[in-house]
């Protein structure tokens, strides 16, 4: 056991800080065995962080009355954000490029996805899929623009428009089309819409909770809707109106009291363009914004700040040591399993996230949720690949990769020397690049290091012709699922090789099966089981090694109210809620 | 004298003999104690090459090893008897980085200012030298180079490599650099040209390139020199800023510029004031240096230029 | 005198000419383009373009088509008053800039005039003073400004004043939850104006201050001087009316060279301060690949820097009649 982790873990328990979730997660990063658990949530007490619901373990509720929490606290306030994103003035939520923020207070979608995976509804206030799971009808509420002009089916019908016409900047064509085709929609009233798809298609209502819906009465005369005046002055039907925007400075927005939720409790948020991350720290510090993302190397100056949350965000899939299969070495499966064998990635784990990652054993985090596609009576890469450097050399030794003379291997005049790439912009892929390095190297593997910017990277990614000498392996988060949703269809499917989204090549005919089947499978259950098969298939077939689940924090002042201390993902959460955020005071 | 000496040609020889005779050799008050400065900079200048020459010998422990029991959770370690000056978040000694960065920073300068110089020389040479419309191409060529904005010229150049090398990054430097020693060359290229030594020395014969190597040049030496040791400063400062814009030399390979970048969050988040200290100190005390040292020599050489 | 101008002048055409080529060269020779930008946004913020998207953005754009053209094509459109649409925010390029330019001219011309102000006396002082503590203190000051990384002092004054002591805001240029009146609006913007312009101001001085001192200490040498104490002059009126106005020759010529380093001073100060201004914009432009854009900024500063540089060149001639153009 660690003796660092768990002289946080008792003390944060003993103070009763941490509710029983929370310490649950750090109890299995740190791995302590189950028998030690109960004594550990003995030491925090009967205390009242205990609830079942995590919702309600913060001091705000999450529904308050206007004006007032239950505990009596007054609502309102301005929220100060910021967005290291850069200013685009694109606030229009189905264009390119377009503005964070603005998508997500200014702006609904027909469902939301929240901080633990469930769908909440949004626009649609119920959806329905028929039997067949060949139609789905949407149930819209009412409400009105903020402009005052009612909200209607039509909208809805418009944005579909929008999103699937070819001279639009969106990115969101595809969300539409299943099967190689656009679904069909129609409004059966003012209020319902039925979409109706060629194949049952799992994944679509995750794809259409990314639409935010804009308002046809003002755009559908536009001449242009990538450059219409809109897009700097937009109009929606979330939690809080566009005010003003003083270009690569600051947004200001104000509360929408006719909100279809009930009236969200900020006065308003002020959301400033910064781009440096360090400027945003200091900005932190001194009170000017009141929630950061930050990364692990930031997040141990706020752990025991009593003026600050540290809102821990495990991502839902793990970071990973991707292997390009189109490189001669990197082929042969042996190859794979060797380095898997190489490479501590407990200590890896620790040292890079400063203690606080989750080893992955597994292809989707413990605590995220996607968790129930894991297969944890089969697959666990701790016990199939486990920290073995004399097995990994013995693998390459039978692969005919034997030492040279500077200790690094050869076969036919070949030395096995790799670049594992990253991209820039987080210290700690860096430092995964050089620990691995320094690992492999035992093994008679040479790595070298690369960090390259993301733009040159995806460049490289979605070349048919790029050379896999130069680009052997990367730390990434690869295959990406679609967030809530398990498929990785874009990702792993042989079909998809460049110039599509399987960058790393990989190519394995029962993984395609398995991914197709997962798709096109509606039924909860059934999907669980077909992931559950893939999930085996890949360990044994190692497109990538996992290494452990990236934790980022969210620095969030106490000033705020409205935000659940537990919850496992900040990043959902104000995107599901960002009318319950509140400033005291 | 002798027939042979009163016919023979004033050599350049001759020459440098009466320019150094020249200069004053009773040092005032003021001089001396620039001088001092000048004197210890260039001892601490000597010391400093040596230690980037010896790097891969004298390096306490391997620059790139890590020691992740040193650096638990990744906490940079505090100095110690057995880290001088500590480690970073890695468990990499800083000592060690610090003395195989100097090899980088140094070569980085010494190279980019040696490329802009030798380049700026020759190009200024021929410009003063030829006249007319020779003079004309390569001063404009330079004047585009002056109204490009250096750092958008040098961000625009790496952008996207990746990993540069030392070679890369320094000959991009030298691109922006050339240009200031050119026109100086060929500032005194054109006064020297219609000296009565080089009407001379082409009266007898002497062809272009000898008459500007063993004539023009020499004499314009001292200019140079400052400016070589002016420029060297400047390239390794430029160096620290690309690193500090995330486009100069990449980790894990170390230069006192990236060490500086990557410090500043374990500075603020971990106290660990050594990781930023030290880089910075050593560049500030070695660009400090080269300053005395090319004031003094400008001084030295030519103590009625106080530019 | 005329004829150089002219000629100065007529010659500015085709440098910028030549500036566009090199950096149209350069942009395009760094490996992905404005849809790989685009993508890799995307995909941050889980939105994901297709393949059929991506290709049709390059088909709008224009980046399908060769090189060479994609430069004619964009000269064309320079050469009629348009410098194009910014990829990255759908909008033109000129209304992109405007928003930037102002609030980093604002930051160049505070930092420029503070430093004169404050050079120029200290220099001159520091020059009659010789050898006084003053002096020494000065030229101590002045090394190390000129030997410390701009960026690493921006750092430092931003973690000190900025956060530890909290006197000044760390960001930007104003703050949006000022009091209206004037005097409330004229604490804030000084407030956020102050580190920045320190960073800036502190670097420059330390160039200028040493300038001024060596020419002040050239003048004083001269002969002329010597005659006017030689015919009782008090030692102020020789300074202030003599002696001072001649040393500013040196000064002149620098200050062409002066908005060079003010704008590119810009790009690293901005960074610390996220100060809105053309830095920024050109650091987050050259990483989006948002080619209009870059163009037209590195187009802007050549600009500068050459009407910078002519401007110093007049004012020398102006102030030494010694000096002839030929």
């Amino acid at each position: 056991m660690d003796d660092a982790g768990t002289a946080a873990l008792a003390s944060g328990a003993s103070a009763r800080r941490y509710p029983r979730r929370t310490i649950l997660k750090r109890a299995a990063a740190i791995g302590f065995s189950s028998a030690f658990i109960p004594t550990l949530l003995a030491a925090c007490g009967g205390g009242s962080a205990e609830e079942a619901t995590p919702s309600d373990a913060a001091p705000g509720s999450p529904s308050p009355a206007p004006g007032e929490t239950p505990s009596g606290e007054t609502t309102g306030g301005i929220v100060n954000a910021n967005t290291t994103l850069g200013d685009k003035g694109i606030g229009n939520p189905i264009l390119n490029g377009n503005d964070y923020w603005t998508e997500w207070l200014v702006f609904s979608k027909l469902t939301k996805y929240d901080d633990e995976g469930n769908v909440l509804p949004d626009l649609a206030a119920t959806y329905e899929y028929s039997e067949d799971g060949l139609t789905l009808t949407l149930s819209l509420v009412d409400t009105t623009w903020h402009d005052g002009e009612p909200f209607t089916a039509a909208d809805v019908l418009f944005t579909f428009d929008t999103v699937s016409d070819p001279n639009v900047d969106t990115p969101y064509g595809s969300r539409l089309q299943v099967g190689g085709e656009k679904v069909q929609y129609e409004a059966l009233d003012d209020r319902t819409v039925r979409i109706t798809m060629k194949e049952p298609f799992a994944p679509f209502l995750f794809g259409l909770s990314q639409i935010g819906i804009i308002p046809r009465h003002l755009l559908e005369n536009s001449a242009d809707i990538n450059t219409d005046p809109f897009n700097l002055q937009p109009i929606g039907t979330g939690p809080y109106k566009f005010v003003e925007k003083q270009p690569d400075q600051f947004v200001r927005y104000e509360r929408f009291d006719n909100y279809f939720k009930g009236r969200p409790a900020a006065d308003g948020w002020t959301v400033f363009y910064m781009v440096d991350a360090n400027a945003g720290a200091a900005a932190l510090e001194s009170g000017e914004i009141d929630m950061m993302f930050t990364p692990p190397e930031m997040q141990p100056r706020y752990e025991d700040d009593p003026d600050y949350m540290l809102l821990n965000y495990v991502y839902f899939t793990p970071i990973t040591l991707a292997f390009n299969h189109k490189h001669p070495a990197l082929a042969d499966i042996n190859v794979r399993r060797a380095i898997a064998h190489a490479i501590d990635r407990k200590t890896l784990n620790e040292t890079v996230t400063k203690g606080r990652g989750l080893l992955a054993n597994n292809h989707y985090a413990t605590t995220g949720p996607l968790d129930r596609y894991n297969n944890y009576d089969e697959v666990n890469y701790e016990t199939e690949y486990p920290f073995d450097p004399a097995r990994a050399q013995r693998l390459l030794d039978e692969a005919g990769w034997t030492p040279g003379a500077d200790g690094i291997r050869e076969k036919n005049g070949q030395r096995l020397s790799l670049t594992v790439l990253t991209y820039a912009g987080f210290d700690e892929y860096k430092n995964d690049q050089v620990i691995i390095q320094q690992m492999l190297g035992e093994v008679g593997i040479e790595i070298t290091p690369q960090v390259l910017e993301y733009t040159t990277l995806e460049g490289m990614w979605h070349d048919p012709n790029d050379d896999p000498m130069g680009r052997a392996m990367e730390v990434q988060e690869w295959p990406h699922p679609f967030e809530q949703d398990p498929d990785v269809f874009n990702e792993l499917h042989s079909s998809n090789v460049p110039p599509g989204d399987n960058y790393m090549w990989f190519q394995d005919a029962e993984v395609d099966q398995l991914i197709d089947q997962g798709r096109t499978t509606v039924d909860l259950d059934e999907r669980v089981q077909i992931y559950q098969q893939l999930d085996r298939r890949r360990m044994e077939t190692l497109p990538a090694l996992p290494l452990y689940c990236a934790v980022d924090g969210w620095v969030v002042s106490r000033r705020l109210g409205g935000v659940p201390e537990d919850t496992p993902s900040f990043r959902w959460y104000q995107r599901a809620f960002p009318e319950k955020i509140y400033k005291q005071g | 004298m002798t027939a042979e000496a009163q016919s023979a040609p004033l050599s350049s020889r001759d020459l440098t003999a009466t320019k150094r005779a020249q200069r004053p050799l009773a040092l005032t008050w003021r001089r001396f104690c620039r001088h001092r400065l000048a004197l210890a900079s260039a001892v601490f200048l000597v010391l400093l090459v040596a230690v980037a020459v010896l790097a891969p010998w004298i390096t306490p422990y391997d620059p790139n090893a890590t020691d992740l029991n040193l650096a638990r959770f990744g906490r940079p370690a505090a100095p110690s008897l057995s880290h001088p000056m500590g480690s970073d978040q890695l468990g990499r000694d800083w000592l060690s980085r610090l003395i195989a960065g100097s090899r980088v920073s140094l070569v980085v300068g010494f190279l980019a200012t040696g490329v802009a110089i030798v380049a700026g020389t020759l190009l200024g040479a021929i410009a003063g030298y030829a006249g007319r419309w020779v003079d004309t191409a390569i001063m404009r060529v330079c004047d585009l180079m002056l109204a490009f904005p250096p750092l958008l010229f040098l961000m625009g150049a790496l952008t996207g490599i990746r990993s540069p090398t030392v070679g890369i990054i320094a000959l991009v430097i030298a691109v922006i650099g050339w240009m200031n020693v050119a026109r100086l060359v060929r500032a005194e290229f054109l006064t020297l040209r219609t000296r009565e030594f080089t009407i001379a020395a082409r009266a007898v014969g002497a062809s272009t390139p000898s008459i500007i190597f063993r004539h023009l040049l020499p004499n314009a030496v001292g200019p140079i020199i400052v400016a070589a040791t002016l420029g060297i400063p400047a390239a390794i400062l430029t160096e620290s800023t690309l690193s500090f814009l995330g486009f100069g030399i990449q980790p894990p390979t170390a230069s006192w510029g990236n060490m500086l970048q990557g410090s500043f969050n374990y500075m603020r988040d971990y106290r660990a004031w050594w990781m930023g200290f030290y880089p910075g100190l050593l560049i500030s005390l070695t660009v400090l240096a080269f300053n005395f040292l090319g004031d003094g020599l400008r001084d030295a050489l030519d103590p009625y230029a106080h530019r | 005198m005329a004829g150089f101008i002219i000629r100065r002048l007529l010659w500015m055409l085709p440098l910028l000419l030549g500036v566009s080529i090199i950096c149209f060269a350069m942009l395009k020779r760094a490996p992905g383009d404005p849809v790989a930008a685009m993508l890799a946004e995307s995909r941050s913020t889980g939105q994901n373009l297709t393949l059929a998207d991506r290709e049709r953005l390059r088909h709008q754009l224009g980046l399908d088509r060769p090189a060479y053209l994609q430069y004619v094509d964009w000269l064309g459109q320079v050469a009629h008053g348009n410098l194009g649409m910014s990829t990255r925010m759908n909008q033109p390029v000129a209304d992109v800039i405007m928003q930037r330019l102002p609030n980093t001219m604002k930051l160049a011309g505070v930092a420029l005039v503070l430093t004169l102000v404050i050079a120029l006396p200290l220099g001159v002082l520091s020059a009659i003073r010789q050898y006084s503590l003053l002096d020494y203190f000065l030229t101590t000051f002045n090394f190390i400004g000129i030997s410390i990384p701009q960026f690493w002092l921006g750092l430092m004054l931003l973690y000190f004043f900025g956060v530890t002591l909290g006197w000044f805001p760390v960001r930007g240029m104003s703050s949006p939850y000022v009091e209206p009146g004037f005097w409330n609006q004229a604490k804030d913007t000084v407030l956020h104006y102050a580190l920045p312009v320190a960073s800036i101001t502190l670097v420059s001085l330390a160039g200028y201050t040493r300038y001024q001192r060596a020419a002040m200490l050239e003048v004083i040498r001269q002969d002329y001087i010597r005659t006017a104490r030689a015919k009782g002059l008090r030692e102020r009126a020789v300074i202030l009316g003599h002696a001072w106005r001649n040393s500013l020759i040196p000064i002149i010529t620098l200050l062409g060279y002066v908005l060079v380093i003010l704008v590119e001073g810009s790009i690293v100060v901005e960074n610390i301060f996220s100060w809105p201004g053309m830095g920024q914009l050109a650091a987050q432009s050259l990483s989006q690949r948002d080619y209009p854009v870059v163009m037209a900024i590195v187009l802007l500063s050549a600009t500068l820097i050459l009407v910078g540089t002519l401007i110093s060149d007049i004012l020398y001639a102006i102030v030494d009649p010694r000096v002839r153009y030929d």
